[in-house]
This record gives structure tokens, C-alpha cells and sequence, in this order.
């Protein structure tokens, strides 16, 4: 544009130059000849003619014909609009956040939901992941077994790959580093066709046992320990206390298993020694090319059934056989963008309607204003008409400014879009996956472009000037408006759809606001107030066994308990609401062996000192755990009520005291010495697990630990390198993690001790997305309300301008000032009351979209309903006052007396 | 002589020629403006006096049709001059133009004669 533009004024300066020229030559000539040089100029002058309409005509052979008139409709388009300031900034300004917001969110959905995985033909990569509908209802990781069953037995994948997040202390004693890793198999790589950035990654030698110290390292890990040199590979890093060498590195698209994973380590499953029952590890598959998912489902079924002709001993005293006929394994496969993306995927589409909404209400408030802009303007339409501008050129004038509002507007909408996705995707917000790379793409800037053009020109045309040759001359000559009255229902119509959408948006956050207070007052089983949680991880290669592991952070206990302003000190593998830890898993009751199995499933946490004591959560039955000896494995287990309730059917829990349990066959047995209360650990919204909770010294006949992979990961269950800490005291908690951690770190420098965390703010990040959308729903509630409040506003006090002369006359006549107030608000109240019907009907229709995000509420639930209303009502008839008081005020003479 | 005399006997430009002698001046070698009117001028025995009005326009819309093309150069006596040219485009639309011109001539005259004999 600005290139047009100079290049426009280099050819004017040219053309001057060049008549300049050819004038003084003319002027020379004529003086060669021997005339003087006074006579010469002006002879040539009168030839030449006027020298700016040359200029002109010759300008004039630049253009070409079809962009002229345009370029003429632009210039009178920008004055008209400098000249109405406050018309063209309403409208852009309103349309800008309108189509801002939509633009955010469709940028939103593009990157998280639409967009395809960064990896090469990602429309063949597929999770297979395992459900055992006897037992439990929910979807499961694969067994090593059935991961080598599937991976040698099926015919429809090019390759499999099976990964095990993890975290590693990364790095010197002292100032070890906890990240999250992940264990893959050499397949892992393979299936995503991730191609590292540098170096290679696991060969198969490699990814057999046992596994060598080799490590991929991630991009950003990569950049930060070795400032991105290119000759890392070969380099030596210490990964929980052990050298590992560094064989690649994974560019920053590499985000799986999940997206904050910063390095890979080979995961070298052992095909002799597999468990068949222990859900452990993530599988990804790649099809062979045109199979669709449903025919992979069946074959990796067919090769699962065939599990045990591969390994026909399932363990706990079972065949493969037996398992297979209890459990009723299924495989499920899913394409693995709907597994990297999870549930976000309502919030997303909900947000996406809640856009549209308020852009459908902005658009309303737009083509109000363009109904005014037009009354206001007939008389000066008229004129222009009887000059004799055409028809065509005055609509073309009008779509001009349309269009121009719309191309700022989508500007400054863009730029909104832009800031919010920065606010966004800084902030990390609601732990929404693949935010990383958001940003507002080029179809999303396209879309809003021709979004707001359209929107543009269709509401300046949409009032079109009505001239007819007898209109102009009746409004030239009067000076006055005519016919305002259908312009005037177009303009209640729209104000209606403007409420209509603020009442179902109104209804919406309302009714998530309502979750996340119910989601608040849920009672979760545990305290929260003056609590703080410290997770803490001890080096693998320090600890020989589980005793050891259990004397040091019993250690640990003892020496934060005497820390000032600490009261209470306990330790658990499973914080209640955060991922991670110790989890679910198969648990043996006594005199009920493994007939019956499909009850045996509960939540497995460990847990050490007064962890009870420290989250409030109370004992029901029984006592606590007993202190016990360290060098003596504890024999004594707690269940929570629920676990008695179904084992037992008591629901005191009582009878469950005395009982026994069992990890695994050859396990000793543990006795369950007391009954806790139930806690919702998993998260707010569902019911608590049977669960049941192991003293961290209770499986001392696993130590030493002899460094197979299943040790390993039986270690890993029963003696967690990583527990977190739970302190009780009074305080602030600050001074007392400082002080926590400097003590631990006097037990064991290469103790890794994470950020703390206040337990309040454990639970209200659990809240945090239902409680995301509601304020993002919450602020398009707010502002469509605004817009309609204005709408009602406008349409009342332009009926009164309208209706002056008729107010003035019944005034004069004797009615009071509340009387002809009030017939103006019943205006804006019928306006309101068709407004909130169809609110109403929009809401019960789409109410079933929120449905999947509502808890304890259903989505036409009356008393939300009832106060959107109310609010809406307020606002409106509130807005309507103003116009009705000024009503009131006429003065009869001044209106009156202008005719 | 008087001084007006050189400007005397002028014949209005018929619509549409002024393109096909600028053109043809061209042909002859690159040229400014003045140039152009002077050549038609002296080549129309005074006759053939263009006018600026028509001329610069004229120039722009050929040169917008890529039939001249123009550049600045500093003339003999050091003045910066547009000098224009034909192009190749230019030298295939005066061969076209001439040609229509010669057949308009030809048919105005053959008008313009007594009328022959038509054989029966």
C-alpha cells in the first residue's frame, strides 16, 4: 500500500519535470528564433493551455478504469468516517472484540484439536490401550506381556512402541535436577517416525536387557545443559546418580509420551521374565497404510487372545488362561491425537459456541448502529441523490465504509486474538495440552478477515437509502426523516437476539459457576488449611533395598517433625489429586483367594508417619499403624471404610479389623489393624476408591533389590523413591519448606526436593479448568450482557426521539411524567420478554453441549435459570430508566413549537 | 513573416492518427516530447501542430501499453529529458496502424473521386 503509494508520487513529481522541460524548450526555441524572452513565455503559455488539467489527463491515463471509482469511494468513505469518530470506533471496537474472542478460541481449537500431531503421516499413529470390563470400568495401560503378544502376533501395524513415564534425578549430588522422563521401547521412535535432532536414538541391542546407560535428551534440556552444542553425543550425564551416555537429542515437537517429558531412557523389557495382569505401559501403534481402526481392533484382539501361547502363567497362582476368562481384556484403539488431546475437547467446542454467541451479539449491536448511521443520514443520501449520484454509487459508497470498518476491526480484532493467546499460552492455563505452539495461524486470520467484511457490508447495505424521485424531494425540502417505523422493528428484532444470546450465555457460566461451587463444597475427606506438601525423591543407586529406603525417610520424618511450626509429619507415594504415585492395583483377601477376583481391585497407597493426623483424615475403627521395628517387615495394613464396606459388607468397619490381605501369593500376609475414612483422591468430581494403605517397611522380603525389571517396578510400587512429604503446622508455610528442605538435604544431598505446594492449592488446581471455562464464559456473559443493555438502551432512546413530538402533546394534554416514562420502559420490556423466551429455548436447546462439564447440575436447572433472568431484567430495565426519566422532562413548548 | 504564421493552417488531428504518428516518429529514433511535436510539426510542413493537452496523455497511455517505453537521459544541452522509444510491441502496432490508415485513405479517396463506370 505505501509502495503504491510513493511510487504514485514519483510519477506525479516526474510528469512536472517532464512538462517543466518540454516548456522551457519550447520557451528556448522560440527565443533562438530571436523573439524576446517575455513574449516567448507567455506565447508558449497561451499554446500550452492550462498546465494542471495536462497534468490531470495525463495522470488520469495511469489508472485503470475499475479501481478508480473504488479509490474514489475509499477517500470519501475515510473522511465520512474520520467525521463520525464516535459511529466508527463503536463499531470497530465492538466487532474487534467480537470476532477477537472467536478468533482466539478457533485458534485454540485449530492448535489443540484440529491440527495434526507433529509426526510424519500422524493419521496412522493409534493408542492401544486395554480395558478389563469383569473388573473395573475404566481404560488401562498393557501388561509387558500383552505389549510383546500384540507386537509379534499382529498383522495390521508397521511397528509397535511401548513407553513408562517416569522422573529421574538428573545431574550432580547436591544439586540434582528432578525432570520428567520417560522409559521407551525402540519401537517407541520408530512408530512416530521422530527423526532427533541430533545423534540417533535406541537401537534393539539397546533396548533389550540389560538396558545400557544410554540417554536421549529433549530439545529444551538439551538447550539448557549444554547450551544446544551439536557434539553432546558421547557426553556423560548422571541420571539418578548413575553415568549415562548421551547417544541423541529429540527436537521440542517430540512430546510423547506427554508434552513436559525431557528425556527418553531405553525401557528393555525382558520377554522371560513378564507380568501378565500389571497394567504398566502406554502402547502407540502404527497401522500398515489404509487399515482402519476397527480392523486393527480386531486383529490386536485376535493376537491378545493368543497371549497365552506366549506366556501361559499369569502369576498370583494363575494361568494366562484363567486371567484372560476373569478379566475379559478388550483392546481399545483410538487415533493418539484423541489421547494426546484427553477431555479438553467439550471445553474447547463449549468455548467455540460461547464465541460465536458473543460475535452473533456484536454483529446485532453493529447493524443497530448502521440503522441509526442510516436514519441520521437520509437527508445528506438525498442530496447526494438529487446531484445526481446513482443508485449503484451510493450503496457502493456505503459497502465501501462497511468494508473498511470490517478490515480495521478484523485488525484489531487479530491483534486482540494474538495478545490472548500470548496471555494464554504463558500462563499454561488449565492444563490444556499442545498450548506450546498456539497461535493465531493464517486460515484463523483469513476467517476473521472475511468474517468482518462480510459482517461489514452486510450491515451498511442492510439499510438500503430509500430514494425515490419524490422522497428526495420531501426530505431535502422538510428536512425530517421518513417512514422510521419499519427500520425501527428491524432494530427491536436484533436487540431481541441480543438478549436472547446474553440470557442463554448468562445461563451457561451460571450453571458452571454452580459446579465449581458444588465441586468446592464437596467434602474430599481430608483438611486442607495449614497444610503443605514437598515431594521429595531419593537416589536409586544410594538405596540398597526397601529398608533402607525406609529408614532414610523415616529419618526424614523425625527431623522435619522437630522443625519449628510444624506439628504433624507424614508421608504418602499419592498426594489426593495429583497424578502420579502408586495407584491402582490387585489386592488378595484372605479366605477369599482368587475366585473371586473382580472385587479385589482397590487403590494402593503407602504411607508413612502421621499422615492421617496431618490431613485430618479420621480413623473409623481400630488403631493406627504401629511403630515397628526397620529391620523387621511391617505385617499391619489400614483400609479405608469403602474398602471394608465391599470386602466385608460392614459398614462401621468393625469386622474389618483382624482381617488379612495380600499383595501377591508368595507375600507375607498383612493384617488390616484399622479403618480410615474415605477420601476422593483421584479427583473432586468422583466418588472415593476402595483403597488401602501400606506402611512403606511392609514388603521388606523384596529387598535386596536384584535390578530386573520386575524387581524394579515392584520396588518402585512398594517402596517409592518418591513420596511426598505432608507437614501440619501453624504459619506461614514458606520458611518452614526452606527449612524442610535444607534438612533434607543434610540427610541426603542428592535428594531431589521439588517446588512445595500448599495443599489448598493442590485442590483448587484440581479446579482449575472447570473453573477456567466458567470465567471465560463468565466474561462473554458479561459482555453480551453489556452489548444488550446497550442495544435496549438505543433502541428506547431513539424511540423517544422519534416519539418526542407524540410525548410532548400528551404531556401538554396532562399526563404525568410517570406515565409517559413508563410507556417507554414497557417498551424495552416486551422487548426483554421476547428476548428471554428465545434465551430461553436457545438455552434448553444447547444446554445438552454443557452437559458433559456440569457437576451436581443439570443443565435446565430452574434456579440458574431464574436468576440469569432476574440479572438480566435488572440491567435492562435499569438501562431503560434513563430514556423514561428524560421522558418525563419534555418540555411540551420546544417540541411542540418547531413546526 | 509575422511571428504567428509558423502556427498558421493548422488542421485538427483527426481522432486516433496522433497515436500512429507518434509511433511513427519513434520509429525514427528515440525522442522526448517536444521533440515529437516539433518532428510532426517540421515533417508536416506546419501543418500538424499537436497539442500538449493531447500529446502527454497520449504518451502515457502508449507507454501503458508497452508500445513506447521511456526513459530519463540529460539532452545536448543539459536538461533532464524523458526519452521514449519504440518498442518491439510498438513497431507490430504501427505496422497494424499504418496499414488501417492506408486503407482509410485509400477508401476516402476512392470516395472522394469521380465515380467510374461500374462494370455490368
Amino acid at each position: 500500500m505505501r509502495l503504491a503509494w510513493s511510487g504514485w508520487q514519483r510519477r506525479n513529481r516526474d510528469l512536472a519535470v517532464e512538462i517543466e522541460t518540454h516548456f522551457r524548450m519550447a520557451i528556448q526555441d522560440r527565443i533562438a528564433r530571436g523573439e524576446d524572452a517575455e513574449t516567448a513565455a507567455r506565447a508558449v503559455r497561451r499554446e500550452f493551455g492550462n498546465r494542471l488539467q495536462v497534468e490531470e489527463t495525463t495522470r488520469a491515463m495511469w489508472r485503470s478504469a475499475t479501481f478508480e471509482p473504488m479509490i474514489r469511494h475509499l477517500r470519501h468513505a475515510l473522511r465520512d468516517l474520520r467525521r463520525s469518530p464516535g459511529f466508527s470506533t463503536a463499531v470497530v471496537l465492538t466487532l474487534a472484540v467480537g470476532v477477537g474472542g472467536l478468533a482466539s478460541i478457533a485458534s485454540l481449537v485449530h492448535a489443540v484439536l484440529l491440527r495434526p500431531l507433529p509426526y510424519p503421516d500422524s493419521g496412522r499413529l493409534f493408542s492401544v490401550a486395554i480395558t478389563l470390563p469383569k473388573i473395573e470400568n475404566r481404560e488401562t495401560q498393557q501388561s509387558d506381556a500383552m505389549f510383546f503378544a500384540l507386537e509379534r502376533l499382529n498383522r495390521t501395524a508397521v511397528d509397535l512402541g511401548a513407553s513408562l513415564a517416569t522422573e529421574v534425578n538428573l545431574g550432580n549430588e547436591g544439586t540434582p535436577e528432578r525432570l520428567l522422563a520417560a522409559r521407551v521401547s525402540a519401537g517407541f521412535f520408530r512408530v512416530l517416525m521422530a527423526v532427533p535432532a541430533v545423534g540417533r536414538t535406541f537401537s534393539e541391542t539397546e533396548d533389550s536387557p540389560p538396558a545400557p546407560p544410554v540417554v536421549v535428551l529433549g530439545e529444551s534440556l538439551w538447550r539448557r545443559r549444554f547450551g544446544g552444542a551439536r557434539d553432546v553425543v558421547g557426553n556423560t550425564v548422571l541420571i539418578d546418580g548413575q553415568p549415562h551416555q548421551v547417544i541423541g537429542v529429540m527436537p521440542s515437537s517430540m512430546a510423547l509420551p506427554h508434552d513436559r517429558v525431557e528425556l527418553w531412557l531405553p525401557l528393555a523389557l525382558d520377554p522371560a521374565h513378564t507380568l501378565v495382569a500389571s497394567s504398566t505401559y502406554d502402547v502407540i501403534a502404527r497401522l500398515e497404510p489404509n487399515v482402519p481402526p476397527d480392523l486393527a481392533q480386531r486383529d490386536f484382539q485376535h493376537a491378545l487372545a493368543r497371549m497365552s501361547e506366549l506366556y501361559p502363567d499369569a502369576g498370583f497362582g494363575m494361568s494366562t488362561e484363567y486371567w484372560m476368562s476373569v478379566a475379559g481384556p478388550r483392546v481399545v484403539v483410538r487415533p493418539l491425537r484423541e489421547t494426546v488431546v484427553g477431555d479438553i475437547g467439550t471445553v474447547l467446542w463449549v468455548l467455540l459456541g460461547t464465541a460465536v454467541f458473543v460475535l452473533l451479539a456484536a454483529c446485532a449491536n453493529v447493524g443497530t448502529l448502521f440503522l441509526v448511521r442510516a436514519e441520521s443520514r437520509q437527508c445528506e443520501m438525498a442530496v447526494r441523490s438529487a446531484l445526481g449520484a446513482s443508485r449503484r454509487s451510493l450503496i457502493a459508497g456505503l459497502a465501501t465504509e462497511g468494508a473498511l470498518l470490517g478490515t480495521l476491526a478484523a485488525v484489531v480484532g487479530v491483534g486482540l486474538a494474538t495478545a490472548c493467546m500470548w496471555l494464554l499460552s504463558g500462563s499454561g492455563a488449565a492444563g490444556i495440552p499442545r498450548l506450546g505452539e498456539v497461535g493465531v495461524g493464517g486460515s484463523v486470520i483469513g476467517l476473521v478477515l472475511v468474517l468482518t467484511i462480510l459482517v461489514g457490508l452486510g450491515c451498511s447495505i442492510l439499510p438500503p437509502p430509500r430514494i425515490t424521485p419524490r422522497g428526495v424531494a420531501s426530505v431535502v425540502h422538510s428536512g425530517r426523516r421518513v417512514s422510521p417505523g419499519d427500520r425501527q422493528r428491524t432494530r427491536e428484532l436484533l436487540v431481541v437476539a441480543q438478549v436472547a444470546l446474553a440470557f442463554a450465555l448468562l445461563a451457561g457460566s451460571g450453571l458452571l459457576a454452580r459446579t465449581v461451587r458444588h465441586l468446592r463444597a464437596v467434602r474430599p475427606g481430608f483438611s486442607v488449611p495449614n497444610v503443605l506438601t514437598l515431594p521429595v525423591a531419593l537416589p536409586e543407586a544410594r538405596y540398597s533395598g526397601v529398608r533402607d529406603v525406609a529408614h532414610q525417610y523415616r529419618a526424614i520424618g523425625e527431623r522435619l517433625a522437630a522443625l519449628p511450626g510444624v506439628r504433624t509429619v507424614g508421608m504418602v507415594s499419592k498426594l489426593p489429586l495429583l497424578r502420579g504415585g502408586v495407584s491402582n492395583g490387585t489386592v488378595l483377601v484372605e479366605d477369599r483367594p482368587d475366585a473371586d477376583i473382580t472385587r479385589s481391585s482397590a487403590e494402593l497407597v503407602v504411607i508413612e508417619g502421621d499422615y492421617f493426623q496431618a490431613l485430618a483424615i479420621p480413623r473409623l475403627a481400630g488403631r493406627w499403624l504401629g511403630r515397628t521395628d526397620d529391620d523387621r517387615p511391617s505385617d499391619q495394613a489400614l483400609v479405608s471404610l469403602g474398602f471394608a464396606r465391599r470386602e466385608w459388607g460392614d459398614s462401621t468397619g468393625r469386622a474389618a479389623i483382624g482381617r488379612r490381605i495380600g499383595r501377591a501369593p508368595d507375600a507375607p500376609w498383612l493384617t488390616v489393624v484399622g479403618v480410615v475414612g474415605d477420601i476422593r483422591a483421584t479427583s473432586l468430581e468422583r466418588p472415593p476408591e476402595p483403597t488401602v494403605y501400606l506402611p512403606i517397611n511392609s514388603m521388606g522380603h523384596l529387598s535386596p533389590l536384584d535390578g530386573s525389571p520386575a524387581a524394579r517396578r515392584l520396588a518402585a510400587l512398594f517402596a517409592p523413591r518418591a513420596m511426598s512429604l505432608v507437614l501440619e503446622g501453624s504459619g506461614d508455610p514458606e520458611p518452614v519448606a526452606e527449612a524442610a528442605r535444607a534438612a533434607i538435604r543434610a540427610l541426603d544431598p542428592a535428594a531431589a526436593v521439588f517446588d512445595f505446594m500448599p495443599m489448598s492449592q493442590v485442590l483448587s488446581s484440581s479446579l482449575a479448568r472447570t473453573s477456567f471455562t466458567g470465567a471465560l464464559l463468565g466474561m462473554a456473559a458479561a459482555l453480551t450482557l453489556l452489548l444488550g443493555v446497550i442495544g435496549v438502551y438505543g433502541v428506547v432512546a431513539y424511540s423517544l426521539r422519534l416519539r418526542s413530538r407524540e410525548i410532548g402533546l400528551r404531556l401538554a394534554l396532562g399526563a404525568g411524567p410517570a406515565r409517559t416514562g413508563l410507556m417507554l420502559v414497557r417498551q424495552a420490556m416486551i422487548i426483554m420478554a421476547a428476548g428471554m423466551v428465545s434465551g430461553l429455548i436457545l438455552t434448553l436447546l444447547i444446554g445438552g453441549a454443557l452437559g458433559g462439564l456440569l457437576v451436581g447440575v443439570t443443565p435446565n436447572d430452574p434456579i440458574t435459570l431464574g436468576v440469569a433472568a432476574l440479572m438480566l431484567t435488572t440491567a435492562i430495565v435499569a438501562s431503560s430508566l434513563i430514556p423514561a426519566w428524560h421522558a418525563g422532562r419534555i418540555d411540551p413548548r420546544s417540541v411542540l413549537g418547531g413546526e | 513573416m509575422g511571428k504567428d504564421d509558423l502556427y498558421r493552417d493548422r488542421i485538427e488531428l483527426l481522432q486516433g492518427t496522433l497515436d500512429l504518428l507518434i509511433l511513427q516518429t519513434l520509429a525514427w529514433g528515440p525522442q522526448h516530447g517536444y521533440g515529437i511535436t516539433n518532428h510532426i510539426r517540421v515533417n508536416s510542413r506546419n501543418a500538424l501542430q499537436v497539442d500538449t493537452g493531447s500529446l502527454y496523455p497520449a504518451l502515457h497511455r502508449l507507454e501503458r501499453q508497452r508500445w513506447i517505453a521511456a526513459e530519463w537521459t540529460v539532452s545536448d544541452n543539459h536538461q533532464r529529458v524523458r526519452l521514449y522509444r519504440l518498442t518491439a510491441a510498438g513497431k507490430r502496432q504501427l505496422a497494424a496502424e499504418r496499414s488501417r490508415w492506408e486503407r482509410l485513405s485509400d477508401a476516402i479517396a476512392d470516395v472522394l473521386a469521380p465515380p467510374r463506370a461500374t462494370e455490368t
